[in-house]
């Protein structure tokens, strides 16, 4: 927990300041979860703040909400082209998506259990958008997609979370799934530029060859793509 | 719980029987939103999830023992999911089906269709229909409406992907009235106004 209050320290996500008179607070509160592999055994124990956006007012607090994810036809159709193409298949995942996300509105927020207050009036002014805001992922969204708009690449207009960037010796295709991303490409070389430039503006995790994502297992060999939701469906099995 | 090769028994009129009491409605609400998520990669128990989910609403006894049946049948082909083969030449190949007032409750028709990239099967669905169908030609060809628009997105995503597909799609369509009504509009096979032309046909055939 300590950690995770440096790392949004670090992040400039607030500034601690005293309660303006006539703004209103929205609280906040820890989530503990522990996060599985692809088989169920334990990867790692996660702590992560979260705003209550529950408490939000619309149009105060916050204004749009919307952010587009990828139709699923579009993932199953990125696959079957790369392994028509014997493509490369790659993931990777942003760390604290959200936190990423500028705040354009004016939000205070209680400060957050761990931290002790110097005098009764300190809050902390959110400058970076939180997990549980209303408006988290279309702050990330668009944080996200102005970037890659910015290193060159193209949004497919048939999927707005389709982005894709042409050059000379290498095409890749980038599918966004809110902090998933997907990169299919022909060239390994483009694809770890890719990954360089997102990971000197966003800290990423290298996941390598796509093995799991989205509740699909994923094995890719040179005859071809398998998908199958083995997984999900042990799930479903042990619920009932 | 015994092993099952098929998700679904070939007769299920118990489905539409409304004067069963309610069942377990919550839990039936859960297993239904998650086997709709499997549908993801297993098309072959589209049909009846789809079916089963119309009944969201007040489940009953028997609803839950299709259910069952389905997760027996999960059971048994547990890593069963799609392959897509590396392969040379990339065409688009949709099939299209429609089942004529199949839901014996509001008498609508239900949608099917699958559509493949070569020997990849990248999009599927299978829906009731919104509107009613005085003939089976009606809805055969509202499927083939549906089908289209699907076959015309995937078009200009392949484009955006910079896929040239070898050569144009291919619809097939079982229905020899439903082609026939599609050839005699053949400028607007491929267009979103499909629905509204076939009202058009309609009106000239009843005359």
């Amino acid at each position: 927990m300590q950690n995770e209050i440096k790392a949004l320290e670090a992040n400039d996500t607030w500034k601690i300041v005293d309660l303006p008179i006539g703004k209103t607070l929205i609280g906040c509160k820890w989530v503990y979860k522990i996060k599985q592999k692809e088989y169920g055994n334990i990867e790692r124990y996660k702590v992560r703040l979260v705003a209550k956006g529950y408490t939000q007012r619309e149009g105060i607090d916050y204004t749009d909400t919307y952010s587009p994810i990828a139709r699923i036809a579009t993932i199953r159709t990125i696959f079957a082209i790369t392994a028509i193409k014997d493509w490369h298949l790659e993931q990777l995942d942003i760390d604290n998506t959200f936190l990423h996300g500028d705040l354009k509105e004016e939000v205070y927020m209680n400060l957050p259990p761990g931290i002790t207050k110097r005098n009764i009036n300190q809050v902390c002014r959110l400058t970076k958008s939180l997990y549980g805001l209303k408006q988290a992922s279309k702050q990330w969204y668009e944080k996200l997609t102005s970037f890659l708009r910015n290193i060159s690449f193209t949004q497919s207009s048939a999927d707005n979370s389709l982005f894709l960037r042409k050059t000379e010796s290498s095409f890749v295709a980038l599918l966004i799934y809110v902090d998933d991303i997907i990169l299919a490409g022909n060239c390994m070389n483009g694809i770890k530029e890719i990954k360089n430039q997102l990971h000197t503006t966003f800290k990423i995790k290298d996941l390598g060859q796509l093995k799991y994502f989205l509740g699909l297992e994923i094995s890719k060999t040179h005859e071809g793509i398998h998908i199958c939701q083995r997984k999900y469906a042990l799930d479903i099995l042990a619920n009932t | 719980m015994q092993n099952l090769n098929t998700p679904v028994a070939k007769r299920n009129e118990n489905l539409f029987d409304q004067t069963l009491s309610t069942y377990d409605a919550s839990n039936y609400r859960r297993i239904i939103g998650q086997l709709l998520y499997l549908v993801n990669t297993r098309p072959n128990i589209s049909f009846i999830v789809q079916l089963l989910s119309q009944f969201v609403q007040a489940p009953s006894k028997y609803h839950h023992q299709v259910v069952q049946r389905i997760l027996r049948y999960i059971k048994s082909s547990l890593a069963q999911g799609i392959f897509y083969p590396k392969t040379s030449i990339i065409q688009l190949k949709a099939f299209s089906d429609s089942n004529w007032a199949s839901c014996s409750i509001t008498c609508y028709s239900t949608t099917s269709y699958c559509i493949y990239l070569e020997e990849c099967l990248i999009s599927w669905k299978t829906k009731k229909q919104s509107t009613i169908s005085r003939s089976s030609s009606k809805a055969e060809y509202s499927a083939l409406a549906t089908t289209c628009c699907e076959i015309q997105w995937l078009i200009y995503l392949l484009k955006d992907l910079c896929i040239t597909p070898c050569n144009i799609a291919s619809l097939f369509c079982d229905s020899e009235s439903a082609r026939h009504i599609a050839h005699n509009n053949s400028f607007h096979e491929r267009t979103k106004h499909i629905e509204i032309d076939c009202h058009g046909v309609r009106e000239k055939l009843e005359q």
